[in-house]
């Protein structure tokens, strides 16, 4: 299983699906398929600093304003998903998908969230980011939340989805900080 | 026959798709994003400051960052591959010991490590495994060392023999 690409099979609506090579991505590579009951979803700000909070809704707009049925309206309570900042220290990762309660992920028994969660920013590498970047990394973690996987590591910026795992690639090598096609398709799938 | 066939091959498929779609909780770098990645062992030596074979010593304990676990386990240096670190080092891992349950006294393991640190510049006393907290890792089996995280992602290859680690930090 080591390797820059996942391995080449995807399972979607049912139909094993293998392709090869790197110019195709696998957003559909799912959580065992979690993801929330309704792609209409409240969000919610917990920021370290009000600076952070442009990034927030532009995340939020970048998913919603997708060919998917996603929407993501601000609320003050019952967000489903939380926009979360805060120093998580030099753990080489600048963004972390959790549940609400802190834990990682886990489905519930009706393979839905069973609760909501929280799409970080880690602001010991953010607070050194752009607007731009930072945003990559928040619709990511959104993208988790959402029920997406990794995929894509290593792909032609052409097809690399906003699921590849690693900033330096998705967003240093393909300027990528919106959700592309094959996390369009993974979405359309799960919603 | 035929038919025999055919049902065998339903039957590889459908378990096939259970164990793709019923996999176990990934760890954190299912969720996390990355910075970056060390492309090879070389790069992931280069980026660490510090290269020991050590052993784990005493009980961890958790440290909590926004209600998510961290493991901080001690453990005792015995070889310097590179740097000049004190003979024991408090290093910090993702999860709780429930999660770290292949990290055992029992054995010694290759450990890639910088300095961690919540401030720039101002280290904690602790140390990060360089590569996420995946990559930098091995648990050292006979003359080689095998990699215990297991990040589908990681190009640094699970299995690799103690002298082509050691040569790979140079020096
Ligand atoms: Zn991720």
């Amino acid at each position: 299983m080591s390797g820059r690409c996942k391995v080449p099979v995807a399972v979607v609506a049912g139909t094993i699906v293998g392709v090869g090579g790197s110019q195709v991505a696998f957003a559909y590579e799912l959580f065992d398929g979690c993801h929330y009951v309704t792609p209409t979803l409240k969000w919610k700000p917990a920021l370290k600093s009000q600076t952070y909070l442009d990034e927030a809704q532009a995340t939020a707009w970048a998913w919603t304003s997708t060919s998917t049925p996603i929407s993501l309206t601000q609320a003050s309570s019952g967000a489903n998903v939380t926009l979360a900042s805060g120093n998580w220290g030099s753990t080489e990762h600048d963004g972390y998908m959790r549940m609400n309660d802190g834990g990682p992920w886990y489905c519930g028994a009706s393979g839905h969230w069973d609760q909501g969660t929280i799409a970080w920013l880690n602001t010991y590498y953010t607070d050194g980011y752009s607007s731009t970047k930072k945003k990559s990394v928040w619709v990511h973690e959104v993208g988790h939340s959402l029920g997406l996987a990794h995929s894509g590591e290593g792909a032609a910026c052409s097809v690399i989805p906003i699921m590849a795992p690693e900033t330096s690639d998705r967003y240093g090598r393909c300027s990528k900080s919106t959700p592309q096609t094959d996390d369009v398709n993974g979405i359309n799938f799960l919603y | 026959m035929k038919r025999l066939i055919l049902i065998a091959g339903v039957v590889a498929v459908t378990a096939f798709m259970l164990t793709w779609f019923v996999r176990p909780p990934a760890d954190d770098t299912a969720t996390g994003s990355r910075v970056s990645a060390p492309k090879d062992i070389e790069a992931l030596s280069a980026g660490s400051a510090v290269v020991v074979i050590a052993r784990p010593q005493g009980e961890p304990r958790v440290e909590t960052v926004f209600n998510s676990p961290f493991m901080v386990q001690e453990f005792a240096v015995t070889e310097r591959w590179k740097g000049d670190p004190p003979a024991t080092l408090a290093v910090r891992m993702e999860g709780s010991p429930a999660d770290n349950k292949d990290v055992s006294p029992q054995r010694e393991y290759v450990l890639y490590l910088n300095p961690f640190e919540f401030e720039r510049g101002v280290s904690t006393g602790q140390w990060w495994i360089s590569g996420a907290g995946v990559d930098g890792i091995f648990v050292v089996d006979g003359d080689s060392a095998l990699r215990i995280r297991h990040d589908p992602a990681s190009p640094i290859k699970e299995r690799q023999s103690i002298p082509s680690l050691r040569a790979a930090v140079g020096g």
